[in-house]
């Protein structure tokens, strides 16, 4: 097993295109991080327009952990596009080059090597959101410095500054766990198609469809909001709310593990009985 | 003789103490209070109470040279109130005009009840009321309706630091309060972003207590301490 997932990791490692999403975020982050610095005080009155009214504000709160979190929230969206990038090609990559067959001659069977390339696919996805945590928390505090960590919102939450990094850090972690289900029905999707292009299509397209679908005020879809796992990939949100709801964390962690193994089950299925021909 | 008698019993209460002095005449007496305080510096802790706001307690030092130059060292994130933190009592006269004056008695000590007006025409709040012990001449309560119909009101208690009356505590009540400062909704889901942010501008009632200790006064605070970094560096 050990053999097949070196492999497979090593195999994942020299396709160019599993760094698209790490370039990405290479770009990104430091763009907006710089942007936000380049900005100056501009952005601290934004932040704090409202409370400035009636306080006098005192300290650095537009810092590292403060932009950070405001970073995170590329989570939504952009985060899972590029998770999924790597996942859906892990199974749909090797149709399209023609090497599936190549590689079920080997003497290992169907379930470990789909389970060699799951663990693959897992272990992008978390490299990718630590390759993230480390960029935006550490330039953030490079050019920001640290302080208590301000969270705007309908509660606004003042965390103090030695909660605020394992708080992030924690978060992330979370994040990775929501990741890992994006990247399992990915991974679901590639085992259907022979090309990378479905997969990625179409897991965007049912996350984008259920964040809608969860959030709009109608009562058919009210019910149906907490069968869709996209209603639990906030659960790194959770991590900025004072106290931390512990329950509620523990339940979307739950139910996204539940989501997570099912969609791996169901590829299972798939794999098992599926006719190989490229 | 007994017209006579009237009219001095009512000559001697036109000429009772209490009763001669106006409305600026205590403002006056409230501000000359601070007369000889040329600076002072003070611990103060904070703590916040205010609807759907979760903020630890606060410490920040504050440091106050006449006429009104105020400077704060905080090392974590501090809000203070600028109704109260920001009254500058020995700046009374010029900064307010009194419209009228009442006497009041409170736990059986006299108070001053003043109506003001900001002499600053640009100021948003156009009334302000201020009650000052008739005792010790020191502001103890401020009150300030808004223009949208609330009030914030700053409640002092003071202490006898030498020759001074100082404050060593004061309570802003909010019956409205700051206005949210929400720049992103909790729940940044770029699909559900929308109603949060419509919440921008709600009312936040609460309190926030502020307790001072360990002053320090006429100890000859520099001007640069009062400087903000962009002036240090002309």
């Amino acid at each position: 097993m050990n053999t097949i997932l070196g492999n497979e990791i090593i195999k994942t490692s020299f396709k160019w295109r599993s760094y698209i999403s790490f370039m990405a975020i290479a770009v990104v982050v430091p763009l907006v991080e710089i942007a936000l610095k380049l900005q100056g005080e501009g952005m601290q009155r934004n932040v704090t327009r409202g409370l400035a009214q009636d306080f006098f504000l005192l300290g650095n709160i537009t810092n590292g952990y403060f932009v950070s979190q405001m970073i995170m929230n590329a989570l939504w969206i952009h985060v899972p596009f590029l998770v999924t990038l790597g996942a859906g090609d892990q199974l749909a990559g090797e149709a399209t080059g023609g090497t599936f067959r190549l590689l079920l001659t080997r003497p290992a069977s169907r379930s470990r090597i789909l389970l060699a390339k799951y663990t693959t696919t897992l272990l992008y996805a978390l490299a990718l959101i630590a390759f993230m945590a480390l960029l935006t928390v550490g330039l953030g505090v490079i050019l920001f410095g640290t302080g208590d960590l301000l969270v705007p919102g309908r509660n606004l939450v003042v965390l103090p500054e030695h909660e605020a990094l394992w708080r992030i850090a924690v978060a992330f972690a979370l994040a990775t766990w929501g990741m890992w289900t994006v990247a399992s029905l990915a991974f679901l999707f590639s085992s259907l198609v022979e090309n990378g292009i479905g997969p990625l299509v179409g897991t965007m397209a049912v996350i984008i469809v259920f964040y809608i679908v969860s959030n709009v005020p109608a009562d058919l879809f009210t019910s149906v909001k907490p069968y869709l796992f996209t209603s639990y990939l906030n659960l790194w949100q959770k991590m900025f709310e004072d106290p931390v709801p512990w329950g509620d964390v523990l339940h979307s962690v739950f139910v996204l593990g539940a989501f997570s193994i099912g969609f791996y089950a169901v590829t299972w299925y798939i794999f098992l009985r599926k006719d190989i021909l490229s | 003789m007994r017209t006579i008698s009237l009219l001095l019993l009512l000559a001697a209460l036109r000429a009772a103490p209490g009763q001669q002095l106006s409305g600026d005449d205590v403002l006056r007496k409230a501000e000359h209070n601070f007369e000889g305080l040329q600076d002072y510096t003070v611990t103060l802790d904070i703590v916040a109470d205010i609807e759907r706001m979760k903020v630890p307690p606060m410490h920040a030092t504050m440091y106050f040279k006449q006429p009104e130059k105020v400077h704060f060292d905080a090392k974590g994130f501090v809000f203070l109130p600028r109704e109260g933190m920001g009254v500058q009592f020995g700046q009374l006269t010029r900064r307010y005009a009194v419209d009228s004056m009442a006497r009041e008695t409170v736990d059986g000590a006299l108070r001053y009840r003043l109506a003001l007006h900001p002499r600053d025409e640009k100021a948003l709040v156009r009334r302000v009321f201020m009650w000052v012990d008739g005792t010790r001449w020191t502001p103890e309560r401020v009150l300030l309706p808004q223009p949208d119909g609330h009030a914030i009101e700053a409640r002092f208690e003071y202490l006898r630091t030498g020759a001074f009356w100082l404050p060593a505590s004061l309570v802003v009540s909010f019956s409205t309060a700051a206005r949210d400062t929400t720049v992103q909704p909790q729940d940044n889901n770029p699909f559900t972003g929308v109603a949060p942010m419509m919440q921008r501008g709600a009312m936040r009632a609460g309190t926030v207590t502020v307790k001072y200790s360990d002053y320090h006064v006429n100890t000859g605070l520099p001007d640069a301490l009062f400087q903000s970094d962009a002036e240090k560096h002309r």
